[in-house]
């Protein structure tokens, strides 16, 4: 796992290929998100309660990537500076503050009502990036209308499912 | 995989490309679940990969 890791690595920095691990790091992710919100429901409906489900599911998600990525994770948390720990700080308590909401919706409400409303989440992050990475990242008009097609689409998928 | 995508195209398109999720959880359940696919998944699903493209393909 460690030598794939390494390799994913390599390749990343090559500037021609880093837009297209980009993408196909992006797709996995959706992959496996998809794969969560399947578990996720079956788990914070017939197994425990959704606070529970969320905070073991970051508790082993910490505890393998730590295992995964441990000696890197250490040597860069040592270089890092106190902006980026407070930034860190801040995604991390947004994630887990997402993903016990998400498991609180998905026990009290059919998939089929909470996907399309989490669907609309890739419009907040790009009018999120417009007002704070301005200088960061480019919005295009391309991007903007791809959102608004995913969006529509997942709606319809949630709907029709 | 998230922060990595975010890294390398971007915290927008990162976002387009990932909230296709339930693209793969309807897949999942379709294959685990033996649920069907219906017009609307169907159309939706059309939208989902024109976004992407939109997103991957350059002008």
């Amino acid at each position: 796992m460690n030598y794939s890791v390494k390799i994913i690595g390599d390749v990343a920095r090559s500037p021609r290929l880093r837009p297209y691990i980009g993408y196909v790091c992006g797709i996995a992710a959706a992959a496996i998100y998809g794969g969560m919100a399947v578990l996720g429901k079956k788990i914070a409906t017939d197994f425990s309660s959704p606070l529970v489900a969320s905070s073991f599911s970051l508790f082993f998600g910490l505890i393998i990537t730590g295992l995964l990525f441990g000696q890197g994770i250490v040597r860069e948390a040592t270089s890092l500076p106190k902006v980026g720990w407070v930034s860190i700080l801040g995604a991390g308590t947004a994630s887990a503050f997402g993903v016990s909401c998400w498991y609180l919706a998905l026990a009290s409400a059919p998939v089929v009502v909470v996907a399309p409303v989490v669907a609309v989440y890739p419009l907040v992050t790009i009018s999120l990036a417009i007002i704070f990475l301005k200088d960061l990242e480019e919005v295009t008009r391309r991007t903007f209308v791809a959102a608004g097609l995913v969006v529509l689409g997942v709606i319809l998928v949630g709907i029709g499912s | 995989m998230n922060f990595t995508s975010i890294r390398l195209i971007g915290a927008s398109k990162s976002a387009v490309i990932i909230s296709t999720s339930p693209l793969f959880a309807g897949a999942i359940a379709i294959m685990f679940s033996n649920e069907s696919i219906n017009v609307l998944v169907a159309i939706g699903t059309f939208f989902i990969i024109a976004g992407i493209m939109l997103v991957v393909t350059k002008r």
